[in-house]
């Protein structure tokens, strides 16, 4: 039997997704051990595990490297690429705002507005196509809410959790986007070769989901 | 600063011999199943006018598109398909149907840059031309069936959809207009997360709702069209879950049903879609290996009308499927070496024209016979023909260590039986 391989968003989330997987009866004790191992397996139910940078686990699934990959929607959004996103897992909910100093809200609808993010193509998305306003966009990597307290931006468009580092800085959200959690994606080859096996596992993480 | 001497643009690349044997082995073997199944090789331009991919739904900034020192606006083709509609539309009437074309050409298109993906890429397909309906359908999917078969491969899927399939759901379970568009958008982009989303908004009867809340469940063996056939009560639907079933049985007396999976979310890429859409998937690659389709309404735009189906084998991806399956293709190589002084110069040349003229693969070696003899094992010749002087030859059987001399006369006599 060939291997099923998930790729999973190193951090919290990848622990909640082998928590959900094994669940349903997938685990891998491998990935408990602390070792420097980049891929994990599980030889009883031919499974294989790797962690990656959320933002590449779109194009390991992508071109098949993966079967599988569990990340949130905030990067299969950004990344937007071809692949099947089959089912929301519930966990690791957050939300995408518009944030910034309470003043900000006066100048929300205003052209040129000078928005920071690390999402370009969520916040393009987002101004281009949805709000129909001409907007600057400032691209950062880290550490957003850093450009509205030091001027370098009027508002950013980020993750937001609980909020608190946005209320620790005097920032506050001025606009939902829309809510985020995590998803499992599947590449478009295995959907079909590896149907049966990958069709359980949706059907056993949908049970969870229901409990 | 990259210098770009010495490099090639995003999305094109070199084939070196290895590689090439692989493209060519391929195009070579879909060729001859092609040939086989009475289709004949076209070819048409490299550029086009961009009105002739105007009836595609492509977005505009995938293609090549420049300005001709005429001021009309080119395009590198992107796909086979229209212009083979343009040249049957315009070369052809209706007396000369059915029509069948086969091509191997390279298309090109501005796909994401820094994503391991090319830009320029080889297609062999085929066109089949005033055929309608399942007999055109069967014959074009036994063909591409075939030359996967033909390639030696085993371990593939054809997957099948029917375009008409989705908009007749979303009619039956009331869904129009802009969430219609909505839902269609979110399962052409494989989102069915998305769809139910937008589902559980909907009034919708329970059935269909549950349906189409679990799409991606229903992609499998011919019991996916059973299941949806119980589910759908209206004309639409139904007629494209029982066309799709006629033509899996029709599949089955050819013993090609193993092959054959069915996906009742495939939504047209293209808009010229009418009919049954497929794809190809084999493992080894996490892209599709064939696509294909039924176009009855395409030629329309190209003043005629007559139906049509083709599918292209993707040449690029077959190339990482087969070497992920094992299975391997090698250029042919010279075999044998020519190694002379140059004393015997003119006798060993003219002795290379007349064996090559016989069919043998020879190489010139320039150097003494020791160096050859060391080139020749390195390289994997299986022989040496050394020229001494211009009255006898030596010839060296490399992998086994043999030595014989023969003269030249008996050695071209011997060569042209």
């Amino acid at each position: 039997m060939e291997y099923l391989t998930f790729a999973l968003a190193k951090g919290r989330l990848a622990e909640k997704a082998m928590e959900a997987l094994g669940k349903t009866g997938i685990h891998c004790e491998e990935m408990k051990e602390d070792s420097r191992k980049l891929i994990f397996v599980n030889e009883d139910i031919k499974c294989r595990f790797f962690l990656a940078k959320a933002q590449d686990v779109p194009t390991y699934v992508e071109h098949g490297a993966a079967d599988i990959g569990i990340v949130g929607l905030d990067t299969l959004l950004e990344e937007n690429r071809n692949l099947y996103q089959v089912l929301d897992l519930g966990f690791g909910k957050c939300r995408f705002a518009v944030a910034g100093k309470p003043e900000a809200r006066e100048i929300l609808d205003k052209q040129d507005l000078r928005v920071a993010t690390k999402y370009l193509n969520i916040a393009k998305d987002y101004y281009y196509n949805k709000k129909h306003q001409t907007v600057e966009l400032i691209k950062l990597n880290g550490s957003v809410e850093l450009a509205p307290v030091v001027g370098l931006s009027d508002v950013i468009l980020d993750i937001v959790e609980t909020g608190s580092t946005l209320k620790a800085n005097g920032l506050e959200v001025l606009e939902e986007v829309c809510p985020l959690s995590a998803r499992l994606a599947v590449n478009r080859v295995s959907m079909k070769l590896k149907h049966d096996r990958i069709t359980e596992i949706i059907k056993g993480l949908k049970e969870l989901e229901l409990k | 600063m990259i210098n770009k001497k010495l490099h090639t643009p995003e999305g094109v690349k070199d084939f070196n011999p290895e590689e090439f044997a692989y493209k060519r082995g391929i195009e070579k073997i879909a060729e001859t199943a092609f040939l086989s199944n009475g289709y004949r090789r076209v070819s048409t331009p490299t550029l086009e006018y961009s009105e002739v991919f105007k009836t595609t739904s492509e977005a505009d900034t995938e293609k090549y598109r420049f300005l001709s020192r005429e001021g009309d606006i080119l395009v590198l083709r992107s796909d086979m398909t229209p212009p083979i509609c343009r040249m049957a539309a315009t070369g052809y009437s209706d007396s000369d149907l059915p029509l069948r074309f086969y091509y191997v050409e390279n298309m090109f298109r501005y796909n994401e840059k820094n994503q391991g993906k090319l830009r320029e890429m080889t297609q062999a397909g085929i066109e089949l031309l005033g055929i309608e309906g399942i007999d055109g359908d069967c014959e074009v999917l036994i063909c591409a069936i075939s030359a996967l078969l033909n390639l030696g491969l085993d371990d593939f899927k054809i997957d099948i959809g029917h375009s008409e399939f989705l908009e007749g759901a979303l009619s039956e379970a009331g869904v129009f207009g802009e969430t219609a568009e909505k839902i269609k958008s979110a399962v052409a982009d494989k989102n069915y997360v998305g769809v139910s989303e937008i589902i559980e908004n909907i009034d919708a009867e329970g059935e269909i709702k549950e349906f189409l809340c679990s799409l991606p469940l229903y992609l499998g063996g011919v019991e996916v069209l059973e299941k949806a056939e119980k589910i759908f009560k209206t004309e639409k639907p139904l007629n494209a879950v029982r066309y799709m079933k006629k033509l899996y049985d029709a599949l089955k007396d050819c013993g090609f049903d193993k092959y054959i999976c069915f996906d009742l979310g495939i939504v047209p890429q293209l808009d010229y879609y009418t009919g049954i859409i497929f794809r190809g998937y084999a493992l080894g690659s996490g892209y599709s290996i064939l696509s294909g389709g039924r176009y009855d309404r395409l030629s329309a735009s190209f003043g005629r009308d007559f139906q049509a189906i083709g599918f292209i084998l993707k040449i690029n991806e077959l190339i990482s499927v087969l070497k992920a399956n094992g299975i391997t293709f090698k250029d042919k190589k010279a075999d044998t070496l020519l190694v002379f002084e140059e004393k015997a110069k003119g006798a060993a040349l003219s002795a290379g024209i007349a064996l090559r003229k016989n069919g043998m693969n020879i190489e010139n070696f320039y150097g003494s016979i020791d160096e050859g003899l060391k080139y020749a094992e390195k390289k994997g010749f299986v022989g040496v023909l050394y020229f001494k002087d211009s009255e006898s030859v030596k010839i060296y059987n490399v992998s086994e260590g043999e030595e014989t001399v023969v003269g030249l006369s008996e050695l071209l006599k011997a060569e042209e039986n």
